[in-house]
């Protein structure tokens, strides 16, 4: 196992893929800050009244509204999935993994490998979005908003959403270990978990409440706990079963692809 | 399988089966690959040749059957000792040859670093320098796909179509390569090609396989005494045949491959007068010819073509 974690460190060290979603998420949070200083500026001259009454709300904005665009809106973990797809899905496609099947190692220790690392990888793109939200921010901003609350606000909701982007990870692997082909695992993880799965899900609670049922499943779906995070103030029974959550699809999801792997053909 | 009889066995399957759907891609295949030999796997597309090489390899688990692995039935264990290229080599086209394998010998637990530029010092392949793998011929990553089979010094390698895209000199570069390794490291092989005419040049034992089911096993040698030239007669009475042959003519070196068929090797230039001398004592003579086959065209006629 050990070896295995060596070798996918050293793929993950040398992958393009990384690198470029690593890129992209710090250009994505400077072009935030861009858009968000055009539309202050905009608030200096005249506009019509729609426009001005978007702008007066956006003078409201800080540093950690920036951080609930970047995590809340999926914009962060959307680079993080596409890193994930390829990295992933690489190597079926490749057919590299067959040289690391039948070599001493059971294949649950091939996925798990495989898997930790991914989680590595997704969960520094992550740390990587969040600094750059906090210097662009301090840059942008000043250091006003930096007060003790907005450090323990910076702290609880960062690792909220990463405790989060474990769950989401271990989904998205196991999506694309059975998917095996490139086009169909970003298609499914970009469409089929992150943008539609929300309304769809929200679609069976509605469903749900008119059969006469007094819950919803959308607030056990992970992508939701990932929108519905407070950015401050997290309340308890939130972090608690926002954590059960996450933690649950976590296992559900490793356990599925481990299974899956061991199983199945290559 | 008997313990003294499986010793000197690399490989041995027994009903070794793969059910996909309705289709049987191996059938109750029982192979047998000796030590030190250089095994062609032969059949066509579809035959079953990579899914059989799949299995022992462990890629793909078998739905009925055995398999052991120098002699041993822990097959798990043995599969440390394998090197396989099983269709295409898995590479990563975004790294360098050297970063490939260096993928690799994290993955395998090789300490010694040095490994990776004997590798590629080896398969020929020391001088790519950076270049990515993206960027190689379809020879060069064939080789390297070789490469990544050796890495872990292996005593018996798996190659599915290794010389598939390379140029004349290249299949030529790989097949004394591999001669080589067999002969000096004592590492034995399974080929499957295509190329019949090339895989007939270093194979030791031959495996041919046909809608999924191994129908001949033979060796080198045998293969030359059915492949040499001969006159095929096709007679009424085989056992009065057989005796003028012995008693009359003095020639000893015929078979009988089948109940009418009678096989002979030598006075091939005498046809004539040996179905002339075989009239007169009242055998019919249904068909006679002069038979013998180069290799391919053996093979083709046993793979079904």
């Amino acid at each position: 196992m050990i070896n295995l974690l060596h070798s996918e460190l050293y793929k993950l060290r040398k992958s393009k893929s990384y690198k470029v979603a690593a890129v992209l998420s710090v250009l994505f949070v400077l072009f935030t800050y861009a858009l968000f200083g055009i539309m202050q500026n905009m608030g200096t001259g005249s506009g019509n009244p729609g426009t001005m009454e978007i702008v007066q709300k956006l003078s409201g904005i800080g540093i950690m509204d920036i951080m609930k665009q970047m995590f809340a809106n999926c914009n962060a973990i959307i680079f993080a999935t596409i890193f994930m797809c390829i990295f992933v899905i690489n190597d079926y496609s490749s057919g590299a993994i067959k040289n690391f099947v039948g070599k001493g190692y059971r294949r649950e220790e091939v996925y798990l490998a495989k898997f930790f690392v991914t989680e590595l990888g997704a969960v520094t793109l992550y740390l990587l979005v969040a600094v750059s939200v906090l210097v662009v921010g301090i840059a942008y901003f000043g250091t006003e908003q930096l007060t003790g609350a907005f450090w323990t606000d910076f702290g609880n909701y960062l690792t909220m959403q990463i405790l989060y982007l474990t769950g989401y990870t271990a989904i998205n692997v196991f999506v694309c270990a059975m998917a095996r082909n490139m086009a169909s695992g970003v298609l499914i993880s970009v469409l089929g978990i992150m943008m539609f799965s929300g309304p769809i899900l929200n679609g069976l609670d509605y469903f749900l409440g008119f059969l006469g049922a007094d819950f919803g499943i959308s607030q056990y779906w992970i992508m939701s706990v990932i929108s519905n995070c407070p950015v401050a103030d997290i309340p308890s029974g939130f972090i608690v079963q926002s954590g059960i959550v996450a933690g649950g699809w976590l296992v559900a999801a490793m356990t599925g692809g481990m299974i899956l792997f061991s199983k199945r053909d290559i | 399988m008997k313990q003294e009889e499986s010793g000197k066995y690399v490989l041995r399957t027994e009903n070794l089966t793969k059910i996909y759907g309705s289709q049987r891609a191996v059938n109750a295949v029982n192979m047998h690959v000796k030590k030190g030999d250089i095994y062609g796997f032969i059949g066509k597309n579809g035959a079953g040749k990579s899914t059989l090489m799949k299995m022992v390899a462990g890629l793909v688990a078998p739905d009925e059957g055995k398999i052991e692995l120098f002699g041993s039935s822990d097959i798990e264990k043995q599969r440390i000792r394998i090197g396989s290229l099983i269709e295409a080599p898995g590479l990563y086209h975004g790294m360098t040859a050297k970063e490939n394998l260096e993928v690799y010998r994290r993955a395998y637990g090789i300490t010694d670093r040095n490994v990776v530029n004997d590798t590629l010092d080896l398969i020929g392949l020391k001088d790519t320098g950076k270049k990515k793998v993206g960027k190689f011929s379809m020879g060069m990553k064939q080789r390297l796909g070789i490469a990544i089979a050796l890495l872990k010094s292996p005593d018996f390698l798996i190659l599915d179509e290794p010389i598939n895209g390379l140029d004349p000199m290249g299949i030529h570069e790989i097949r004394d390569f591999l001669t080589t390794l067999n002969r000096e490291k004592n590492i034995t092989m399974i080929i499957s090609s295509h190329i019949l005419g090339e895989l007939s040049k270093i194979a030791t034992a031959y495996g041919i396989i046909r809608n999924g089911e191994l129908v001949d096993e033979f060796s080198a040698k045998e293969l030359s005494v059915r492949c040499r030239r001969c006159q095929k007669l096709v007679v009424d009475q085989v056992e009065r045949a057989v005796n003028i042959l012995e008693e009359e003519l003095q020639i000893k070196e015929f078979d009988v491959p089948e109940a009418s068929v009678i096989r002979i090797y030598e006075h091939l230039d005498d046809a004539k007068e040996i179905n002339h001398r075989l009239m007169l004592a009242g055998i019919e003579i249904k068909e006679s010819y002069l038979a013998g086959q180069d290799l391919e065209s053996y093979f083709m006629e046993r793979i079904g073509d």
